[in-house]
C-alpha cells in the first residue's frame, strides 16, 4: 500500500529529500534512496495507526494511545511531549491576542 | 549548479534562526508563529538530542512528584517538605540547564559555515504535508482524527527519518563508503533499527518459547 500512496502525490518527493539533506545525507540523495523512505514513513505511520486504533479506545486514534506507545522510545517520546506543549502555548497566545484585539 | 533543496524562498522576508533571539511565550524556542510550528527544538546533534530527551523524561516524572506531593499538603512531614523543596529547586535548576542550551545553540549556529547554515536551515524547516499525513490517518481508520494526532505523528514521523538517516550515514561510513546514501545503506540500516526494536512491525509472529 505504500507505492498507492505515492501515486495519489501523497508526500512531495522534494520534501522528502530536503530531510534527508537536513539529517545529513548529500544535497542530492539518490532517488531510490528517497523513495525507500518515503515507503517507509508510509509504513511506519500505518503500523503506528494500527495499533493506536487497537489500545485505547476502539477503532479510534488519539494522542494518548500514540504517546503509550512511543513511552519506551526516548527521541520521539520527548518531540511529542515538546510538540503538544508548544501548540497549547501556542493557541493560548493566539487566543490572548485575539481578546486583547477584538474583545471575548 | 543543479540543487535539490535549495532554501525555501515562498515566504520571502524571514530571518534565518541564527539571527532571532529565543522570542515566543515561555520563554520556548518558536521562531516561527504562522500556525503550529513544524520545528521547534534547538537540537543540532546526537548529544544536544539526547539532552533533550532525557529532559523531556525527567519533566515527567517531575511533575508526578510536584502533583503528588501537592495533595499531602496538610500532611507534610519534613521529609516530605524537603522533597518539595529538591524538587522546586531541581525544576529551577532545569529552566537554567534549558537557557544555557538556549545560548550554547546560538553561538553554535553563529559559527557554521555556509552549507552548515544550509543544511541547518533544512533540518528545522523540512516536514511532511499535514493534509497528507491526515488523510493517509484517515484512509486507515475510516474516521476523521483531531489536530494533535496530526502533530503528533508527523512529529515523530520526523525523527523516525531522522533515525533512518543517521543509521545509515553510520552504516555508510562503516562500509568505508561516501554519501549519497544508497538503498543498500538504507535496507542495512532498517535491519538494525528493527533488531533494536525501533521500527515497529506487526506482520510476524514472534516466537517466545521453542
Amino acid at each position: 500500500q505504500g507505492s498507492v500512496a505515492r501515486r495519489e502525490g501523497e508526500f512531495p518527493p522534494r520534501k522528502v529529500r530536503c530531510m534527508m539533506y537536513g539529517f545529513g545525507d548529500d544535497q542530492n540523495p539518490y532517488t531510490e534512496s528517497v523513495d525507500i523512505l518515503e515507503d517507509l514513513v508510509i509504513e511506519f505511520i500505518t503500523e503506528m495507526t494500527h495499533k493506536a486504533m487497537s489500545i485505547g479506545r476502539q477503532g479510534r486514534v488519539q494522542v494518548e494511545d500514540i504517546v503509550f506507545l512511543i513511552r519506551k522510545d526516548p527521541r520521539k517520546f520527548a518531540r511529542v511531549k515538546d510538540l503538544l506543549t508548544m501548540n497549547e502555548e501556542l493557541k493560548r497566545a493566539r487566543k490572548a491576542f485575539d481578546e486583547a484585539n477584538y474583545g471575548s | 549548479m543543479d540543487n535539490a533543496c535549495e532554501s525555501p524562498t515562498e515566504k520571502g522576508g524571514e530571518t534565518r534562526e541564527s539571527d532571532e533571539p529565543t522570542a515566543a511565550p515561555g520563554g520556548s524556542r518558536v521562531t516561527e508563529m504562522d500556525g503550529i510550528p513544524e520545528e521547534t527544538d534547538g537540537d543540532g546533534d546526537g548529544e544536544l538530542k539526547e539532552a533533550a530527551a532525557e529532559e523531556g523524561e525527567l519533566k515527567s516524572q517531575d511533575i508526578a512528584d510536584l502533583t503528588a506531593v501537592e495533595r499531602e499538603d496538610s500532611l507534610l512531614t519534613p521529609a516530605a517538605k524537603k522533597l518539595k523543596i529538591d524538587t522546586k529547586e531541581k525544576k529551577e535548576k532545569k529552566q537554567k540547564v534549558d537557557e544555557d542550551e538556549i545560548q550554547k545553540m546560538q553561538i553554535l549556529v553563529s559559527s557554521f559555515s555556509e552549507e552548515q547554515l544550509n543544511r541547518y536551515e533544512m533540518y528545522r524547516r523540512s516536514a511532511f504535508p499535514k493534509a497528507a499525513i491526515k488523510r493517509l490517518i484517515q484512509s486507515i481508520t475510516g474516521t476523521s482524527v483531531s489536530q494533535n494526532v496530526v502533530i503528533a505523528m508527523s512529529g515523530i514521523s520526523k525523527v523516525f527519518v531522522g533515525e533512518v538517516v543517521e543509521e545509515a550515514l553510520d552504516v555508510c561510513e562503516k562500509w568505508g563508503e561516501m554519501p549519497p546514501l544508497q538503498p543498500k545503506h538504507m535496507r542495512e540500516a532498517v535491519r538494525r533499527l528493527k533488531s533494536k526494536g525501533q521500527i515497529p512491525n506487526s506482520k510476524h509472529k514472534k516466537i517466545i518459547f521453542f
